[in-house]
């Protein structure tokens, strides 16, 4: 898989995902988040979102640790937490998950 | 990687049989679905919330479509927004968003496309005033759709490019049936890539705009409207003491030189002459009591009128219009009943001949409005601490419609008798009168019966 | 009621000065006068009447509350002010029914504040020879 974003622009987006699955699980998200080998998140009043590794991998197995628990209807709301980021993500450029 | 249906949920050492774990998994999936509408709906309701807060901190228009779009660009995080007003035909902006210095720069630059926006709305290319007419929402990937014809192709594509807008949006302001003007947002992405939460809350604050601007509007044509009525109210007030005013020399005169008349030549003159005399002055006298009334009408509500405050006999005051009422009750042939004697304290702090003035403004009506029957005066205490004052008739009596605007300034009532001969102040005054020496003027009144009229007042004791 | 040529010996008519700013009513009030036997000489503003005061031998004084320029008030406290001329006796006459206004005329030495359109020529000529009489 090939993947143009660079690592700030993926931790903008885990961050983005983060935090909208925060208003819905609440503090599960980081929990899970922190499940995904190569990422790192942090709560400090804002999330900080620190990812190594092949990111494309980082981003998918992070969208798989919520798909786990919650199914189906968690991928729509990581799909939109992509949505609200900006500058806006072209569709082309994430994992195949997120598209 | 795992099992998509099963749950992840650390093991429990095997206490729960697979099926109750899926059940878990299956509640877990719905308890989240259900909170992620919570957490849509949360993000529309906080919008609109601070939406709620503009329309009732703001007080004008602009200052509220202002707010408004500044809102709803930084909650949303788009590009750029105005709303536009249409005012007699024509629609214009009233209200655009706040940019970065850099980007407002660049805007002024190129001749502030937006708010200079001002359109008729025939002119129908323009998908603002498309979404006027249709009263439907309008999108389009090109800037210039928006403001075209007032600003050419090219520097639309310069303002789209360098405001990164890649979708427009235009929504028509509809309060009612009124289209009240447009609100037009531009976003950095296709209409595909909003998030759901992102839709809810474009779907939800329309309408909430459309009532916030129409509220503004309403409330400035409230200011204006009873600015408007002050004015007038200090106008007539104006006309009716000067006019009032003119009018007394030439009266006086009036009075004067038939007075003198009378004097020269009382016996020369044949009966009827006197008493063609006599009708003169007579009207005269109402002619100048009418005139006093207009005046003092406008005196009292100025609060300009000076009373004379005192102890007053308040029998001595009935007694008085009684006795002047009298002949003219028995001329009509009504039976003229008093009752006034009898009172312990009749002693009320009034100014003597206002009170006057309202018992026979009371008394006067009684007859006027009774052509049958009888009218009845009479003075008591209903308790301790007040006296009395009442008039009863077998007259007309008030209908119902009547009965609300019966206090009324200028009101008459329908009947011809009130046509011919009230001025519409008499009662006015008398409840103004009344109430400034602290009682209430109330009456009670069947049509086709007759009616009844007091007012109680404070005794003092000496 | 009074009518005819009353209380004046024929030598000397009493002479009525009577300050009224319209015309109009200087006439009313001038006629009436005049049938009961008094010389009335009329000025329309306070300083024309301040100035018939001084210069002519006067037995009453009529004086209007509002004249232009001035207050009647005002050519009432000069009248009260001059040696000569403040025993003669004065009455106000108004167009409103100001209870404040009567009050301060009185207090400045009128003897009595009418309201014009209440009171007839002949009852303010009543109101004259009473003050002028025993």
């Amino acid at each position: 898989m090939w993947f143009m974003l660079d690592t700030n622009t993926v931790s903008v987006i885990a961050k983005s995902i983060i935090e909208h699955q925060q208003t819905i699980v609440g503090p599960l998200a980081l929990t899970q988040a922190n499940k995904v080998y190569g990422l790192k998140a942090l709560d400090g009043g804002e999330i900080k979102v620190e990812i190594t590794g092949d990111v494309g991998k980082v981003l998918t197995e992070l969208v798989r640790k919520y798909e786990e628990i919650f199914g189906l209807a968690s991928v729509e709301v990581c799909k939109d937490a992509v949505k609200e980021v900006k500058p806006p993500v072209l569709s082309e450029e994430l994992p195949e998950i997120l598209r | 990687m795992d099992n998509q249906q099963s749950s992840s949920l650390p093991q429990t050492s095997g206490k729960l049989s697979p099926q109750i774990e899926e059940e878990l998994a299956k509640v877990n999936k719905e308890i989240y679905e259900r909170n992620v509408e919570l957490a849509i709906r949360n993000r529309t309701l906080s919008v609109i919330r601070k939406m709620y807060e503009i329309m009732s901190t703001s007080l004008s228009v602009a200052d509220t479509a202002q707010r408004l779009i500044d809102t709803i660009i930084t909650e949303l995080k788009f590009q750029k927004g105005f709303i536009a007003l249409i005012n007699n035909k024509v629609l214009k902006t009233e209200a655009v968003s706040t940019l970065q210095p850099k980007e407002e720069q660049l805007i002024a630059l190129l001749g502030q496309p937006f708010r200079n926006f001002s359109l008729t709305l025939d002119q129908q290319d323009n998908f603002c005033v498309k979404a006027v007419l249709s009263q439907q929402v309008r999108m389009t990937n090109n800037l210039y759709d928006i403001l075209t014809p007032q600003v050419k192709e090219k520097v639309t594509q310069q303002i789209q490019e360098s405001l990164k807008i890649k979708t427009s949006i235009i929504y028509p302001i509809i309060f009612g049936k009124e289209v009240l003007g447009v609100l037009s947002i531009g976003m950095d992405k296709h209409i595909g890539s909003l998030s759901r939460a992102e839709v809810e809350t474009l779907k939800e604050i329309i309408d909430v705009v459309a009532v916030a601007i129409e509220r503004a509007r309403i409330y400035i044509d409230l200011q204006e409207a009873n600015k408007k009525l002050k004015e007038l109210d200090v106008q007539k007030n104006e006309f009716l003491s000067v006019a009032a005013h003119e009018i007394r020399a030439p009266m006086t005169a009036v009075k004067g030189y038939l007075s003198m008349v009378m004097e020269v030549g009382v016996n020369s003159f044949t009966p009827q002459v006197t008493e063609f005399l006599n009708e003169t002055i007579e009207a005269n006298d109402r002619l100048i009591r009418l005139v006093n009334n207009m005046l003092n009408v406008s005196r009292i509500e100025e609060n300009r009128l000076v009373y004379q405050m005192g102890i007053v006999n308040l029998t001595a005051v009935v007694k008085t219009v009684v006795d002047e009422f009298r002949f003219e009750a028995e001329k009509k042939g009504l039976e003229f009943k008093t009752d006034i004697s009898n009172i312990p304290n009749d002693k009320v702090y009034v100014d003597q001949d206002r009170i006057n003035e309202v018992v026979a403004n009371l008394v006067s009506n009684a007859i006027k409005y009774t052509d049958k029957g009888s009218v009845t005066v009479k003075l008591y205490s209903p308790n301790d601490s007040h006296i009395r004052f009442e008039v009863a008739d077998t007259g007309l009596g008030i209908s119902n419609e009547e009965k609300d605007k019966l206090f009324q300034k200028f009101y008459r009532t329908q009947s011809s008798i009130g046509k011919q001969m009230g001025t519409g102040l008499g009662l006015y005054i008398a409840k103004l009168l009344v109430e400034k020496f602290g009682g209430k003027l109330e009456f009670a009144s069947e049509f086709g019966k007759g009616s009844k009229f007091w007012f109680d007042l404070i005794v003092k004791d000496v | 009621m009074d009518n005819a040529i009353t209380n004046q010996t024929p030598e000397k008519k009493l002479t009525i000065l009577l300050v009224e700013d319209d015309p109009l009513l200087i006439k009313m009030y001038t006629t009436k006068f005049e049938m009961d036997g008094y010389m009335v000489i009329s000025a329309e503003d306070g300083e024309s009447g301040l100035k018939l005061a001084l210069e002519n031998d006067v037995d009453f004084i009529i004086l209007d509350m509002m004249l232009p320029r001035v207050s009647g008030l005002d050519i009432l406290t000069k009248l009260k002010q001059d040696p000569l001329k403040k025993d003669i006796p004065v009455i106000m006459l108004s167009n409103l029914a100001s209870q404040k206004d009567a009050e301060k005329a009185v207090s400045l030495g009128a003897k009595e504040y009418f309201v014009k359109a209440n009171f007839t020529p002949t009852e303010i000529a009543q109101k004259v020879k009473q003050y002028l009489g025993k």
